[in-house]
């Protein structure tokens, strides 16, 4: 199976080991995944919040590109990116005059975009999953962490479990792991203002870290970047702050299935990470 | 009225809202916000219109579609928050808080424009001279930097020149438009 794939910048950057365990995940699938080589920034949280014709036109650009290649599903693995592309395909009747101004080209708006937990976890590759399936993860009691942006709005997303979706904890069941019900799976981590207002960042992450903690999770698994970055880095602080021990892991879900299939942790890049799985 | 405006822009209708404050309820970020989510909506329907743009929730805002996807009135209150944050760009940003996160967002779509991807190691340099916190974070980066995480480089994209031509395209329709 072919399909197109955009890792947006922050797999090429500060979370590499998505990137990694991404790609070592779907070939052990046999999933190929393609990706043009000169894919641009999708605007993040920024171009939404600052022009209109941005926040469409920055994914459309890719969109345009990934629509030439051949196949007719995107994947993406951020969350952020996912989000803005869904947006701008969706925005994309009302601007079309404009975004063909711009690009001088239509976009035939018949790539389906799919989020890569989201399309790893549709019935057949979950199967596929579980057929292969190694090294069962009983030793992890997990609390899945979609974040904001991979199920809402619905009118969006398409999503049909957009408050509390379930479809993360079905695969770690699958990976056999226990997955725990909790409060925070869609709620905010304070994504991009890590940098522009991390004490911000220090309170949400707070509350998400700490009913992980209170339910008895000893790994918290995400699918977006951003989240695993304010998550894990900024870990420390919040037990300083809160005065808690943590020590809670924060894992890719395709790092899970990885290691349930049988990898190694450095081959999953779970090095990268600043609070260590000890296993 | 920006009430007005923001219904001929984007189509929203601020006037549906009844004031069940369900947004508010759900925001993540409201507990640091001068006013909540719902004192937006109604200080637009009065056209108290300085009170939204001068505010500090525009900024505090995560985008997170929380407020949009609850609202019962269909609302997409997320969208008119974008919408208030344009508006307020223009104007000066009195609390730091707020005016760090709008010149990030500035810092961020400089980068995207000069290099076609982000580049974090640029982008945080930039901020802090910006905000003069040189020592804010800077063992957290260090950290980061020995795992590998921050890249001293840009990433390379071919066709720089189409993404500045974009980037021209979006200024000349955006310059007929006021
Ligand atoms: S949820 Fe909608 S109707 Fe209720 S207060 Fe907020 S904007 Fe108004
Ligand atoms: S989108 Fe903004 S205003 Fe709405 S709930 Fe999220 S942070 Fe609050």
């Amino acid at each position: 199976m072919k399909v197109g794939y955009y890792p947006g910048c922050t797999l090429n950057s500060t979370a590499e080991e998505y990137n990694i365990s991404a790609r070592k995940v779907c070939a052990s699938l046999g999933i190929e995944l393609v990706e043009i080589s000169d894919w641009t920034c999708c605007g993040a949280s920024a171009a939404h919040a600052a022009s209109h014709l941005m926040a469409v036109a920055l994914p459309l650009k890719n969109l345009l590109a990934y629509q030439k290649l051949g196949p007719d599903t995107l994947v993406l693995p951020c969350a952020a990116c996912y989000s803005r592309f869904k947006a701008a395909a969706y925005l994309y009747p009302a601007h079309e005059e404009e975004m063909e101004e711009i690009f001088r080209e239509k976009y035939d708006q018949a790539l389906e975009i799919r989020s890569l937990l989201n399309f790893l976890t549709g019935e057949e590759l979950l199967r596929s999953i579980k057929e292969r399936v190694k090294e069962p993860l009983t030793y992890l009691r997990v609390v899945a962490y979609y974040g904001c942006l991979l199920t809402r709005p619905p009118r969006i997303t398409g999503e049909e479990q957009y408050e509390y979706p379930t479809f993360m904890e079905e695969l770690i069941g699958e990976l056999g792991a226990e997955p725990l019900d909790w409060s925070y799976k869609t709620e905010c981590c304070g994504m991009s203002f890590s940098l522009s207002a991390p004490e911000l960042v220090i309170k949400l992450c707070g509350d998400i870290l700490r009913n992980a903690k209170d339910v008895g999770a000893n790994v918290i698994a995400v699918a977006c970047p951003l989240c695993q970055a304010n998550l894990d880095t900024r870990q420390r602080e919040v037990e300083k702050r809160y005065q808690v021990n943590l020590d809670l892991p924060i894992l890719y879900f395709t790092q899970l299935i990885g290691l349930a299939l049988g990898m190694t942790p450095a081959e999953l890049g779970l090095r990268k990470h600043l609070v260590p799985l000890r296993v | 009225m920006l009430a007005q405006e923001i219904k001929k822009d984007i189509g929203e209708n601020i006037y549906k809202c009844y004031q069940c404050i369900k947004c508010t309820s759900g925001c993540p970020t409201v507990y640091a916000m001068d006013l909540s989510i719902n004192q937006i909506m109604r200080a637009l329907q009065l056209g108290k219109d300085d009170l939204a743009l001068k505010s500090k929730t525009i900024w505090l805002c995560t985008s997170c579609w929380t407020c949009a996807t609850r609202c019962p009135q269909g609302i997409d209150i997320t969208s008119v928050m974008d919408f208030l944050r344009m508006r307020a760009a223009k104007m000066e940003i009195r609390d730091q808080q707020a005016a760090t996160i709008a010149g990030f967002n500035q810092i961020f779509l400089d980068s995207v424009r000069s290099h076609g991807r982000i580049f974090e190691l640029g982008m945080i340099i930039k901020l802090k001279m910006m905000t003069r916190k040189i020592f804010q974070d800077l063992g957290l980066g260090l950290r980061m930097i020995l795992k590998g995480k921050i890249p001293f480089a840009p990433q390379r994209v071919g066709h720089m020149r189409e993404v500045r031509s974009m980037f021209r395209r979006i200024r000349e329709i955006e310059g007929r438009k006021v």
